[in-house]
């Protein structure tokens, strides 16, 4: 096992360069998930605008009872009723939305007539349709009971009130036994993908560049070892690497989200771990397929950067796939990393383990793992003819070159 | 140009440790080997010597089996060498052309990688690798990398990789390329211990200094072929030339040096750059007669040199042009 011995120790000296970007991929785990939380946060807090009613109508029940309902949703804003107030108020956005009952306002909408209600709102604010929406509210309930004969107007508002204060009771269920997995945990996962491919890629790289160096065959050719031998001691030693990286990046994540993990369901986790575990097969694939071009040492950190942004790039590592253009969306299907980011986006919205669920999971790893074969076997394809081929050996200088 | 074949005391009737019939190597258009024939009996320090290009490096990748060939026949401790047979390749040490060495292992961990190929046993390959460092005087660059080394001590590291298993064939291919003196030296002196402790050695050079100061049998190679096999002596009493005198004149009249080149024996007398060279069998008078001659015609000259024929001598007369080129 020498030569197995000798590609760990030339990994072992190249092990401050990896260990490099360990800690810039630490970095960007610990630091994306406190950038993007905002837009991913799940809480719920009630908005609540400042509005003025302007009632030319005088005081009726109708209009006292909106101004009542609104003022349940938002905080009341007096004003006069004075052109330049108004505009004032609106400007400096003392009041965000302002409804001016009109004069005859209440005979027009017990008659059944049109009624024509004017508001002013601030521009670009959600809250004007908020308020848009609660007076089509308790106007469309107030014609519900149509005349307020028989039952008297007050009672008819306060009626109105009642039923849209009435509260549906939601239950929020969640399917398996398991408590939710945060979005930090899904970015380290995508990021993951990328550390994967880049370790493994400069592990693998650095193994074959040392050993294919023509002079290097040559010398190796000459010893007594069978080059199958030799070869398989190089794909042992890839493999434990590979291992080695997926068992750190694992570890690492359950030690950052252990808590989370401890309470989620174990078999969503099993299948985060499982399509880790794809991803690191493909990360081997693709590095033995790169690695067959690599000629020289110093090339190795350009061919591993290029093919790990590139790959995580096109398959949504970085950007979000839903923020793709459909040209772009359409070449990224055709890279690998893209099932990743899919299998793993679907193990986050997971709603039961039944087949159907599942199936796009299931699929998305076997596109993975489909890729990883064909990566493998263009690779081998590369090397052997790599190795039949003399014009391997013409970077070493000879007589014949001299 | 006809092939000269010598046969010294040297190793005679011992039993062939490389065998090469009729060798054709091709590179396309090229003929790089054309009917190479080689035979290097045990105990040898067998010389390949040629200019650039003559097809040194291509015969040992071949006998090597490390390229493939269109013909011929290479049999290695009488068994044809093909690049699966190991039980042969397991006797043999190879000392590239190229320093081919990890960049990332130590000295000490590189020597230990190399013999690893063919000595499993841990203790057995730390005596050997020891050994290998004390050998190529690596003592204190054992944990030395590679890119630490100057070019000679690179070489020695070289060297120390193919030796440290105690192979009892050793191939070195052009080991002083760009070495100081001092480097030299040492690998020459080692090449020299290697051999008495037994080792048969293939040495392929273009200095030929060194190949006429290390090797028992000489063969010189041109486009391909061997031209002359033999020891140094034998190649050298190979050619006509036996002596070669080199006068500095400040001018030399053309009577003169007509006359110079009509004295019987005289084969080559020339003369450029304030110079006089002239080439005649060792017999001991043709100096004389020519110091004679430049006295009659009143031709002064300055110092006066006479050597015996140099490997270059052979090969230029064998082949028409200097070694050098």
């Amino acid at each position: 096992m020498k030569v197995f011995k000798t590609c760990n120790t030339i990994i072992k000296r190249r092990i401050t360069a990896m260990a490099l970007y360990f800690l810039i991929f630490l970095a960007l785990t610990v630091i994306m998930p406190i950038l993007t939380a905002d837009q991913h946060t799940l809480d719920f807090f009630e908005m609540k605008p400042n509005f003025t009613v302007i009632n030319r109508d005088g005081d009726t029940p109708l209009s006292e009872g909106l101004a009542a309902y609104l003022g349940a949703r938002g905080n009341k804003v007096v004003l006069d009723d004075r052109l330049e107030t108004l505009q004032d108020a609106s400007f400096y956005r003392a009041t965000d939305y302002i409804i001016i009952l009109p004069q005859g306002f209440r005979d027009a909408f017990f008659s059944g007539g049109t009624v024509k209600i004017k508001t002013v709102a601030t521009t670009d604010s959600a809250k004007g349709f908020y308020v848009d929406m609660l007076i089509n509210q308790y106007l469309n309930q107030a014609r519900f009971y149509g005349s307020p004969d028989g039952m008297g107007e007050e009672a008819l508002a306060a009626a109105v009130i009642r039923d849209l204060s009435a509260e549906t009771r939601v239950e929020t269920k969640r399917f398996g036994a398991g408590a939710p997995i945060s979005t930090g945990f899904l970015i380290y996962n995508r990021m993951l993908s990328y550390m994967v491919i880049i370790l493994i890629i400069l592990c693998v790289s650095n193994i074959t560049s040392a050993f294919r160096r023509p002079d290097m065959r040559m010398r190796n050719l000459c010893s007594p070892l069978k080059p199958r031998s030799m070869s398989l001691q190089q794909i042992l030693c890839g493999v434990l690497v590979s291992a080695a990286v997926w068992v750190s990046l694992t570890v690492l994540g359950f030690i950052m989200y252990g808590s989370e993990l401890a309470a989620a369901d174990r078999r969503t986790v099993g299948l985060i771990l499982l399509n880790t575990l794809v991803i690191t097969l493909l990360a081997l694939s693709v590095a033995s397929l790169v690695s067959s071009f690599i000629r020289s040492a110093n090339s190795q950190n350009a061919a591993a950067n290029f093919v790990s942004l590139g790959l995580c790039f096109l398959g949504g590592v970085f950007v979000p796939l839903d923020l793709f253009g459909e040209g772009l969306l359409m070449a990224s299907r055709f890279t690998p990393v893209y099932w990743y980011s899919t299998a793993l986006d679907n193990i986050f919205a997971l709603t039961s383990f039944e087949w159907g669920v599942m199936a796009p999971i299931w699929q998305a790893m076997l596109t993975q793992l489909i890729f990883t074969a064909a990566f493998f076997c263009l690779a081998l394809v590369i090397g052997k003819h790599i190795n039949q081929s003399e014009k391997s050996f013409s970077s070493v200088q000879t007589e014949l070159d001299a | 140009m006809a092939e000269i074949t010598g046969r010294g005391p040297n190793g005679a009737g011992a039993s062939p440790v490389i065998k090469v019939r009729s060798l054709v190597k091709r590179y396309g258009e090229l003929v790089a080997l054309d009917h190479f024939e080689l035979e290097v009996r045990r105990g040898e320090i067998f010389g390949l010597l040629g200019p650039n290009g003559s097809g040194k490096t291509t015969a040992i990748n071949c006998m090597l089996s490390l390229l493939k060939y269109g013909k011929g026949e290479v049999s290695l401790f009488g068994e044809p060498m093909k690049s699966d047979n190991y039980a042969v390749k397991k006797r043999i040490g190879v000392v590239m052309q190229n320093v081919a060495v990890f960049n990332e292992l130590t000295v000490v961990e590189n020597i230990d990688y190399f013999c690893g190929l063919y000595v499993p046993e841990k203790a057995k390959r730390k005596a050997l690798t020891d050994e290998a460092i004390a050998f190529t005087g690596l003592d204190d660059y054992r944990k030395f990398l590679p890119k630490k080394l100057s070019g000679g001590l690179l070489r020695r590291l070289n060297i120390a990789c193919g030796i440290a298993h105690k192979p009892e064939l050793i191939f070195l291919d052009e080991p002083t390329v760009a070495v100081d003196p001092q480097s030299r030296n040492h690998i020459l002196e080692g090449i020299r211990e290697l051999n008495r402790n037994g080792a048969t050695v293939v040495y392929t050079s273009h200095y030929m200094e060194e190949v006429e100061q290390l090797c028992t049998r000489i063969m010189i190679m041109d486009k391909g072929k061997a031209v002359a096999t033999g020891t140094k002596e034998e190649l050298k009493a190979m050619i006509r030339t036996g002596e070669k005198l080199t006068a500095e004149i400040y001018d030399l009249p053309e009577n003169v040096l007509g006359e110079i080149r009509g004295v019987d024996g005289i084969f080559q007398a020339d003369y450029s750059d304030n110079r006089l060279t002239a080439r005649y069998p060792a017999d001991g008078r043709h100096m004389i007669t020519i110091l004679d001659i430049l006295r009659r015609g009143n031709v002064a000259f300055g110092r006066v040199s006479s050597e015996p024929p140099t490997l270059n001598d052979v090969f230029l007369e064998i082949t028409g042009k200097e070694l050098k080129d």
